[in-house]
């Protein structure tokens, strides 16, 4: 995507005048916005609103949008399936630029981070809607033209996070989040339709049962049966790998 | 758009289209070292560092490079002759496309990860695409840099 003009606000307020003034894209990385066609006449860049920052508060953890892959990768007091969700994105200097905000904002049914943060129950906050579940916002249109400001969710106990690739830094032919909060939830992404939540576990199911209202479908990169095929090896390995399991 | 710079150490004053990617500008600029693989974030051919952090140039816009410090080989080119002589001797190099960003990239992981394993090299140049090698020879001569001269 080509622009006629950036402009990089320092305040939120700042960002919300520009919007009211043209046309506009916003910007976090800008790495799926280049992949883009198109001529817009104004991006408005993040990354001077000093949203990169991660909170560890008592029972959650905030995230600031414009934080980086690689940082959320490096951090230490997230639960281990945000670093393996992020772990095989391009490589270090892709992390160094894609943001939380962009990976979520662009509702993309490929990401990693985003099947992840579905089995945490993370919420969004936007500027001007204010919060909304995750999942909520994936599937609805109800937020438009608004700046995501925060991702949080709460800690829990255990998480695992497995994808399927081609090659070590290719999009998911399918991926899987498993984490065990007040609830246990299962989120499978990458199907590849974007990611649905597993509801109403029975614990004494195995991978098959577990799996078997997910739709799998076909494209470029795989069968939907093989798809599910390789979900429910992930599913019933991190299964096995999870002790919560009882 | 007039931007000031400041890459390798030294300041520019330059002007660039709005949306001009760093890659363009350090072109423009003479800093030849800089390669286009991909233009798609996918190859690290066009790699350097702004602020002690690798980044693809191709993706990043220069006007974000404003008030940093951007780095190219041509600004480590000691080390980079260093790392380049390993390269050089296990054979690594055919066509030579990949090396000023797999330079780059082994600088930076250098400077960011203390004693790397072959799986934390193997990870961390992973963004790091060669058509031509075959990635066994450069890990071999990345290890044997590394152990010479972990402690610089
Ligand atoms: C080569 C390549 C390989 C990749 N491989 C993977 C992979 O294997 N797995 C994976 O999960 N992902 C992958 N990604 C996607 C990547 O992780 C990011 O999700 C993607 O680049 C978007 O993040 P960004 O910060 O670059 O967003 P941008 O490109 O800046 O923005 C994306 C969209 O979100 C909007 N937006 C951005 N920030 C905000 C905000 N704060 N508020 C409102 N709207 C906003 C933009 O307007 C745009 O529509 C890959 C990307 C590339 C380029
Ligand atoms: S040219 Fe920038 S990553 Fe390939
Ligand atoms: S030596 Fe040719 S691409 Fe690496």
């Amino acid at each position: 995507m080509r622009f006629k003009e950036i402009v990089q606000p320092t305040t939120l307020d700042q960002v919300v005048s520009e919007m009211n003034n043209s046309k506009y894209t916003i910007i976090g990385g800008g790495l799926f916005l280049k992949l883009q066609k198109g001529y817009v006449n104004k991006g408005i860049d993040l990354s001077k609103l000093n949203l990169d920052y991660i909170r560890d508060e008592e029972d959650r953890i905030r995230i600031g949008a414009m934080t980086t892959l690689r940082e959320l990768e490096k951090s230490s007091l997230f639960p281990d399936c945000i670093g393996q969700s992020v772990l095989q994105v391009g490589g270090v200097g892709l992390r160094n630029l894609a943001t939380i905000g962009g990976s979520v904002s662009g509702k993309y049914s490929f990401s990693d981070i985003g099947t992840a943060l579905i089995a945490l129950d993370a919420r969004l906050r936007f500027h001007l809607y204010g919060e909304i579940p995750m999942i909520e916002y994936l599937n609805s249109n109800t937020v438009k033209n608004d700046i995501l400001v925060e991702v949080s969710f709460s800690k829990v106990g255990f998480s695992s996070f497995k994808a399927f690739k081609h090659n070590y830094t290719d999009f998911a032919l399918v991926n899987i989040c498993v984490t065990s909060g007040d609830k246990i939830r299962i989120a499978v992404g990458a199907r590849p339709g974007k990611a649905v939540l597993i509801k109403d576990i029975n614990t004494k199911h195995n991978a098959q049962e577990l799996l078997r209202d997910v739709e799998f479908s076909n494209d470029f990169r795989g069968t939907g049966a093989y798809r599910r095929s390789v979900a429910e090896t992930m599913l019933s390995d991190i299964l096995k790998e999870g002790l919560f399991w009882k | 758009m007039e931007v000031k710079l400041k890459i390798n150490g030294r300041e520019y004053n330059h002007s660039i289209k709005p949306d001009e990617y760093l890659l363009d500008t350090l072109r423009d600029l003479g800093i030849k070292s800089v390669k286009r693989g991909c233009d798609t974030t996918s190859c690290g051919s066009c790699s350097v560092i702004v602020d002690g952090k690798l980044v693809p140039s191709c993706s990043f816009y220069t006007i974000r490079a404003q008030e940093k410090d951007v780095t190219t080989v041509e600004g480590i080119y000691e080390e980079a002759d260093k790392i380049a002589e390993y390269i050089t001797a296990e054979g690594v190099e055919q066509c030579g496309f990949c090396s000023p960003g797999l330079v780059m990239a082994v600088y930076s992981m250098k400077e960011e990860l203390e004693n790397p394993t072959l799986e934390d090299i193997k990870h961390y140049l992973a963004g790091n695409i060669c058509r031509c090698s075959g990635y066994e020879g450069q890990h071999r001569a990345i290890l044997k840099y590394l152990e010479v001269h972990h402690e610089c």
